[in-house]
């Protein structure tokens, strides 16, 4: 259903209420981006459906709303696939809410993230206006990229409507292997497997390395007899759970981007992207002095929220500028703040 | 003009080379994109980053504008010079700063050519994926300037897809790190913003490149078909068959001719249009993936095909698609270079109407293009001496993609605002999209002193700050046809 109509007109009306818009699907990461007081949520919800999918040109263009698990139905339907393989945190997910958030599956440093396959956008401006970004081809570098720029921007610069995304055909054989290890002979067997041809994930969780093959059938002997002795082969159950973030923690999981050769923090929980993403559970974020990766907040475990704050290195403050230009009256919510204050 | 008392402060600056000779100047005076010539009236090759710094701050103190140029290879102006402001080449930034096998990245700085990266990662079993027909010359900061693409990029992206961090110089002097520690970075997106900006936001200074492991096989097929159309559909039949080539190229008969009487690759003279396949992948798979895609061809009506596995065929087969553009060169004194791209399907459509634009401005076009992304390149050829022939050639290059703006394309074929006013496309379409990209620039650039003009329209050439100007051009000249 085309809802452009009614959404339009529910941001105009918000606009006049000087209160922020968050822009919500399917609400499934409210635990990333609770809704506040003061807040108004408007909902994508229904603003679904497919608006065009020619798939020898490998692309689809959707509605916000489309619940992801139709999106991969009418992909799947045709032989084909979503490569950057978003995590889903319930059957309410949408499009809407994967491009907002920018999360990646366990595939990303193989085959890429949502935003190297977002091809365009139609998005709500913070003016109310309609305006379309990028287009439905491979390649378009006319103006500027504002289609990428609101991937994992989390609602702060429009309500977006619909997006082209890029698709590519389903891999003739996918199977994963594990190998039981401890972390850190997982990250050096992760080091040592970066290479292999048909690699389409590497990951750590409940104490076994987790490698997953993509390709032909011809060329999976090659990338089995190429892995270290001891891994069996396995259902993709344990990656689902690494992409969803289907762990059971105690204290608040915060999110480590870095160096895949960093040192293994104690409160790992899940090594993901060939050991560049981590997911720590811990009360308190605390980073060791030579500790090269980032720490961010990612979802609240038992004890109460802790203080968080926004960047304010250089490129902190450049992004802060860009949203109050983008958006100078502040009409939707601010990117959160997601960093550990000690 | 450059005031006199600009010239002064940049020639205070130590490893800078100032080039003020108009002898010396005249060879900065455009990029590829020749049709359009400004000469710089100063051009300053930093040595050092402290010289580049300390440039950007004399220009910034005075509000002198600058145009970042690599080496000014590229189609689409965003080196031209302006009449008032200083030219900066990063040329001299060619060092190649860290290779590493083990996290399969190179750090290098902006003067790097595309293909000496891959050249110096050859020896760890490495490459790096994007490669456009000048990446002999071209370099990795231009490169990411114009998001790049190339022969491998539906297989392996753009150059946004294969580069994980920056450094950029902002117009103030300012030096930020753009890409995060791993793989995902806090807020929002800078890194693949700067993609594409065609050095309106800020100057690249450093760029870490994502490499990937050579595959094991290679192989190149050749078809030739008796008309555009079958190749077409036959580029569409090989995506549908869940193939995905590491290459997809077209060309049609006059592109096919002029390359095969400059370099004799041993293309098929009879045929009306050639595409040539690249499959890559491992050892054991290679055979039957150019099985499944001969069978492909064949159904899809080539009437010759040929297979190309070892080093040394495949570089003939290629050498012709490379060699595509100055072969034409030889045919036509001047040639004018579209690029834009379309949905594979209007291929054949879009083929037709370019073959009947050729013959209604009686210019002879040569198409050789990327086919499997529908990224075509019409060469239109003049004589630029025939005023006649240069006009002619200008009202007809604004008409190829103007003809499918309903189908959606996109058109990258841009020129700074004056002579090509039907090439300059806005990038985005509704109420309101101009106006963010005119925010956008003023979050980066709030003083508009990077290559100002290029590419968005600055206030003087769109009289209101957010009003669409889109088919301004198809106002002013109702003569010409728009499809």
């Amino acid at each position: 259903m085309d809802a452009t109509a009614t959404l339009q007109r529910l941001v105009r009306q918000a606009l006049t209420l000087d209160q922020p818009i968050l822009p919500e699907g399917g609400g499934t990461k409210r635990f990333l981006r609770p809704i506040t007081a003061g807040v108004q949520v408007v909902s994508t919800a229904e603003h679904q459906g497919i608006l065009h999918y020619h798939p020898d040109e490998l692309v689809i263009r959707v509605r916000a709303g489309t619940r992801l698990s139709d999106l991969h139905e009418t992909l799947r339907e045709a032989g084909q696939c979503l490569p950057c393989d978003p995590p889903s945190f319930g059957a309410a997910s949408t499009v809407g809410g994967m491009v907002a958030s920018g999360l990646a599956g366990p595939s990303r440093p193989y085959v890429g993230g949502v935003r190297d396959y977002v091809l365009g956008m139609t998005v709500i401006l913070p003016s109310g206006d309609v305006a379309t970004f990028g287009g439905d081809v491979m390649k378009n570098v006319a103006g500027y990229d504002i289609s990428r720029l609101n991937v994992g921007a989390m609602g702060s610069l429009g309500l977006i409507l619909d997006v082209a995304l890029k698709v590519l055909p389903n891999p003739e054989r996918v199977q994963a292997y594990r190998l039981a290890c401890a972390a850190p002979v997982a990250q050096q067997q992760m080091l040592l497997q970066r290479r292999l041809p048909g690699l389409s994930a590497c990951a750590y969780f409940n104490a076994g390395l987790l490698v997953r093959y993509q390709g032909s059938e011809q060329a999976r002997p090659a990338f089995e007899k190429a892995l270290a002795p001891g891994f069996e082969p396995v259902s993709g159950e344990d990656l689902d759970r690494v992409r969803d973030l289907a762990f059971d923690h105690k204290g608040h999981l915060w999110r480590w981007d870095g160096p895949v050769d960093a040192a293994v923090n104690d409160d790992l929980v899940a090594m993901d992207w060939g050991g560049a993403l981590r997911w720590l559970a811990a009360d308190q974020a605390i980073k060791a002095a030579d500790d090269p990766g980032a720490i961010t907040w990612f979802r609240q475990g038992e004890a109460p929220a802790p203080e968080l704050g926004i960047r304010g290195d250089g490129v902190g403050l450049l992004q802060q500028r860009l949203k109050q230009t983008l958006d100078p009256k502040g009409a939707f919510i601010d990117y959160p703040a997601l960093r550990p204050v000690l | 003009m450059i005031a006199d008392a600009v010239t002064k402060a940049l020639r205070q600056i130590d490893d800078l080379e100032l080039i003020e000779d108009p002898s010396r100047r005249k060879v900065y005076e455009s990029d590829g994109l020749t049709a359009f010539a400004q000469m710089p009236p100063l051009v300053a090759l930093p040595n050092s980053l402290q010289a580049l710094q300390a440039v950007l701050r004399v220009c910034h103190t005075h509000h002198v504008p600058m145009v970042a140029r690599g080496a000014g290879t590229g189609l689409s102006g965003g080196a031209t010079p302006l009449a008032n402001g200083l030219l900066i080449g990063l040329a001299k930034f060619n060092r190649i700063l860290e290779i590493d096998p083990i996290k399969m990245t190179a750090r290098v700085e902006p003067g790097v050519t595309n293909l000496a990266i891959s050249k110096a990662v050859a020896s760890t079993g490495l490459f790096y994926a994007p490669d456009p027909s000048s990446q002999i010359a071209c370099t990795i900061g231009g490169n990411v300037a114009e998001n790049s693409g190339g022969v491998h990029c539906l297989k392996y992206g753009l150059t946004l897809h294969n580069v994980c961090a920056l450094k950029v110089m902002l117009a103030d002097g300012e030096v930020l790190s753009l890409g995060g520690t791993g793989l995902w970075e806090d807020g929002l997106d800078l890194l693949a913003l700067l993609h594409g900006s065609e050095g309106l936001l800020g100057l690249v200074i450093e760029v870490t490149v994502a490499l990937r492991p050579m595959p094991e096989a290679v192989t190149v097929l050749m078809a030739g078909f008796a008309d555009t159309a079958s190749a077409a559909h036959a580029v569409s039949a090989v995506i549908q068959a869940g193939v995905l080539p590491a290459g997809l190229e077209m060309m049609d008969r006059l592109a096919i001719q002029a390359a095969e009487d400059f370099v004799h690759a041993g293309y098929p003279l009879e045929a009306q249009a050639l595409l040539l396949c690249e499959l890559d992948g491992g050892a054991d798979e290679i055979d039957a993936l150019s099985c499944k895609v001969q069978a492909v061809l064949q159904a899809a009506g080539a009437q010759s095909l040929v297979e190309a596995s070892d080093a040394e065929a495949r570089a003939r087969l290629w050498l012709g698609r490379k060699a595509a553009f100055p072969a034409v060169g030889r045919i036509a004194p001047d040639y004018y270079c579209m690029d834009g791209t379309i949905p594979k399907r209007f291929l054949a459509d879009v083929l037709e109407k370019i073959s009947s634009l050729s013959e209604q401005y009686d210019l002879r076009v040569a198409n050789v293009f990327h086919a499997g992304d529908g990224n075509l390149h019409p060469l239109i050829l003049y004589d630029a001496n025939d005023t006649d022939q240069f006009q002619r050639g200008g009202r007809g290059s604004g008409c190829p993609f103007y003809l499918d703006l309903r189908k959606r394309r996109s058109d990258h074929g841009r020129a700074r605002g004056g002579a090509g006013e039907e090439a300059l496309d806005q990038g985005c379409s509704g109420r309101g999209g101009l106006a963010q990209f005119r925010r956008l620039k003023a979050a980066f650039d709030s003083e508009e002193l990077l290559n100002p003009g290029k590419a968005i329209p600055t206030l003087n050439r769109c009289a209101e700050f957010g009003a669409m100007h889109v088919h301004q051009g198809a106002e002013k000249h109702p003569e010409l046809p728009r499809f």
